[in-house]
């Protein structure tokens, strides 16, 4: 008895919500959309980023695309032009060359934000760059571009190459790399080599500073914990040449007080991991992505590329 | 048992609640069209009206949360995609994109860089950034999207994002944004007084001007011994004068743009009259401009023909006859009304500088740093009057450790110096005399006051 009247307490009320009006759907959207005149950069990137990759720059401030922990600035319209280029050119087609467009369009990231300045920290230091979820990238300081590259900016000044490398590109390769482990994690006993000596956010204190090589870590900033690590080092190797990998590797091998030191063999093991690892999960040859990165760097730097041409072909 | 009658009774509520449900079926919308179109609209009026003020708009941009850093001229120019700005602080104008959006209202967007337009909200690290700032990670708070609170041809009122100050754009009436932002900066550089009084409607009043922050307190002057209440807010600078951040009443009187008189050192308005009080022993430029005669000390030995004439009108003077190799630069503070002597470069002999560098010679110290030198201060007569016809030189207390009481030429290479003092280089003899005024021909030694011969 107590049960049917129950269930008929909870059929009325499902009776009760149902509404006594019927309304019309109109056929139009409520929600409009910004229209903005697409201006001549904006056809150069559907022709080179959307159409063929589905990847799209957001060179135009979108305060919410930004990390909200930063004063940020807009990018420069000029130097996103030669910005676009060079993700293009040195990330892009590289990954295209070597691992073919159905790998490039799989995993490379959907989504560039460009940020004019730098992203500052209050104790002083700058974030280069940040990757979100797989899908987006973040660039900073692209305003600095033109500086970058002739070599008026930056206390990194080797040659233009390392320059840009160090602000930007290697960025790319780093985040992306983040991408990739999230796609396909890497093995574990990459975390096994140097368990110790990760030190999180203190990886800039000054108790640290000059010791990465010969610790096993071929950045400070690889030494903050094993993923950084793992993309530090896949971004280095594939952005610099192999004699600048042994000058490292040799400094690897002794100690600040001049004695024999592990670093060099730590490295290398992990470094074979991280081959490995893009060899038998997306069959890349970091050997080759390697030579094919350089080789289009160099181009750049030596003026053969146009970063500025906006022409569709 | 007891607790299933419980349940029965709140789904019994429960089925009565919702039974309470209305039946209107003429209900009206409140606006005709959706949410989203209305905003659209009103972002495409905004538009509009930015873009058909064909000569542009005067924007009093104040960036920071307490408008710490007081407020600045843009005038922007609209077309359908871009704005071209042009600002007080940098010579001509830089385009860049800009865009109506949303973001919790219209938004008003400047969102590709504009070297102009983005100053106040680029941040630095610790280094230099591209305006040459550093150690600001926060830049200055300023705005570069804006709430869009309300937008006529005649005034359009926006709402910094971050900052939340108040940012108001009247039409541009002047005939050449460079012109404008010209006299912007002539008004920053006349306007030397910090200390008004006068009235304001039948109110005695008194408004104190931090120059360098560009803040303003006002207060009204009261005859009795009360602490006067005090309204501080920030100010800017306009081709005419100056503007308050946010207007402030007093009685039937409003304070806002105040005009600049240069000639009597006023600020005035409808109902306002407030009179400048120069600082003490504040002297014009011109003051300084004649003929001179320089004594030594012990008063035995003169040089004649000593002048200062103008060389940046308002800010430097050429100081010759020192030498017959060479003049000097003599620096002037509007503010303060005085004028300096400093330690400089006066030329160079091949790849080196040739410095007159400061000199304690009694203790027989030197130095090279171009803030150290003498303080050319005009003196007092015997009943304590200013007197404009001798300059005294004193030490101007920046090298704390000794006292400057001469020149001496040196070589230099950059901030090293190279060899003892040179020959060539001298600083005159006294011909009339013919007393050794200069122990060494390189030295300018104990010189104690300049007395106009015309």
């Amino acid at each position: 008895m107590n049960k049917i009247f129950k269930y008929t307490v909870v059929l009325l009320a499902v009776f009760a919500i149902a509404s006594c009006n019927k309304d019309s759907l109109s056929s139009t959207s409520v929600i409009t959309i910004d229209q903005q005149t697409k201006n001549e950069f904006d056809l150069w990137l559907e022709s080179n980023f959307v159409n063929p990759y589905n990847i799209q720059v957001k060179y135009r401030y979108d305060l919410n695309e930004t990390s909200f922990s930063y004063y940020t600035i807009p990018a420069d319209y000029d130097c996103s032009v030669m910005l676009a280029h060079l993700v293009k050119y040195l990330c892009i087609d590289s990954y295209d060359e070597v691992a073919g467009i159905t790998f490039t369009k799989h995993y490379f990231p959907k989504l560039f934000v460009f940020i004019g300045e730098w992203e500052y920290n209050n104790a002083g230091t700058i974030r280069l760059g940040t990757a979100e979820g797989g899908k987006k990238i973040t660039l900073s300081g692209v305003n600095y571009l033109p500086q970058v590259i002739s070599l008026q900016w930056g206390d990194y000044s080797t040659t233009p190459a390392e320059n840009l490398n160090h602000y930007y590109i290697k960025t790319i390769h780093h985040e992306f790399t983040h991408i990739l482990n999230q796609t396909k994690d890497f093995p574990t006993e990459f975390k096994q080599i140097t368990p110790n000596d990760y030190v999180q956010d203190s990886w800039n204190a000054s108790e640290y500073s000059g010791e990465n090589l010969y610790k096993g870590f071929i950045s400070a900033y690889a030494r903050k914990d094993d993923r950084e690590d793992f993309a530090e080092l896949l971004a280095l190797y594939v952005t610099n040449t192999s004699e600048q990998w042994e000058e490292w590797m040799q400094a690897a091998s002794v100690d600040s007080e001049g004695n024999p030191a592990s670093g060099r063999d730590l490295i290398e093991t992990k470094m074979d991991i991280v081959k490995n690892y893009m060899k038998d999960s997306f069959q890349v040859d970091l050997d080759v992505l390697r030579s094919v990165v350089i080789r289009r760097q160099d181009e750049v730097v030596n003026g053969l590329v146009d970063l500025t041409d906006l022409t569709i072909n | 048992m007891k607790r299933n009658r419980i349940f029965t009774y709140i789904l019994a509520g429960v089925v009565a609640l919702f039974s309470l449900q209305s039946c209107l079926f003429e209900q009206k919308d409140e606006f005709e069209d959706s949410a989203s179109v209305r905003m659209a609209k009103t972002l495409a009026e905004a538009k509009t009206i930015l873009s058909q003020q064909s000569n542009g708009w005067l924007m009093y941009y104040f960036p920071d949360n307490d408008q710490y850093y007081g407020g600045y001229n843009y005038i922007l120019k609209f077309t359908d995609e871009k704005a071209t700005v042009w600002s007080e602080l940098f010579d001509g104008s830089a385009e860049s994109f800009y865009k109506m959006t949303t973001n919790n209202g219209p938004v008003l967007t400047f969102d590709t860089n504009n070297d102009h337009f983005h100053f106040f909200a680029t941040p630095s690290g610790s280094g230099k950034n591209l305006y040459g700032d550093s150690g600001k990670y926060q830049a200055y708070r300023g705005d570069f999207e804006f709430l869009i609170l309300s937008a006529t041809p005649e005034e359009v009122r926006l709402k910094g994002n971050r900052s939340g100050c108040l940012v108001v754009m009247v039409p541009f009436t002047g005939e050449a944004p460079d012109a404008y932002m010209e006299a912007v900066n002539n008004c920053v550089e006349e306007i030397f007084v910090s200390d008004f009084n006068g009235t304001v409607g039948s109110t005695p009043y008194h408004i104190f001007l931090d120059l360098s922050n560009r803040q303003a307190s006002l207060n009204a002057i009261s005859s009795s011994d009360e602490e006067p209440e005090v309204t501080k807010v920030a100010y800017m600078y306009t081709d005419k004068g100056i503007r308050l951040y946010q207007p402030v009443t007093v009685g039937n009187s409003t304070i806002q743009e105040l005009t600049w008189v240069e000639d009597s050192q006023k600020l005035v308005g409808t109902d306002i009259d407030l009179v400048g009080k120069l600082p003490e022993g504040w002297h014009s430029y011109d003051d300084y401009i004649g003929t001179w005669q320089l004594a030594f000390e012990g008063g035995n030995s003169f040089l004649d023909g000593i002048v200062i004439s103008e060389r940046e009108k308002g800010r430097t003077f050429t100081l010759s006859g020192l030498s017959n190799q060479f003049d000097m630069v003599v620096t002037y503070n509007l503010g303060s009304g005085k004028a300096q002597l400093l330690s400089q470069i006066v030329g160079n002999d091949g790849t080196y500088n040739i410095r007159a560098a400061y000199w304690d010679s009694k203790a027989g110290y030197v130095g090279y740093n171009d803030t150290i030198g003498f303080f050319l201060t005009f003196g007092e007569n015997e009943s304590g009057v200013d007197d404009a016809s001798t300059i005294y030189f004193t030490d101007n207390r920046v090298w704390l450790t000794y006292v400057v009481s001469g020149f001496i030429l040196y070589r230099m290479s950059g901030s090293t110096r190279i060899g003892a003092s040179l020959a060539p280089w001298v600083f005159r003899t006294d011909e009339a005399t013919g007393a050794a005024i200069t122990a060494a021909t390189g030295r300018l030694k104990n010189p104690t006051k300049l007395t106009r011969v015309n």
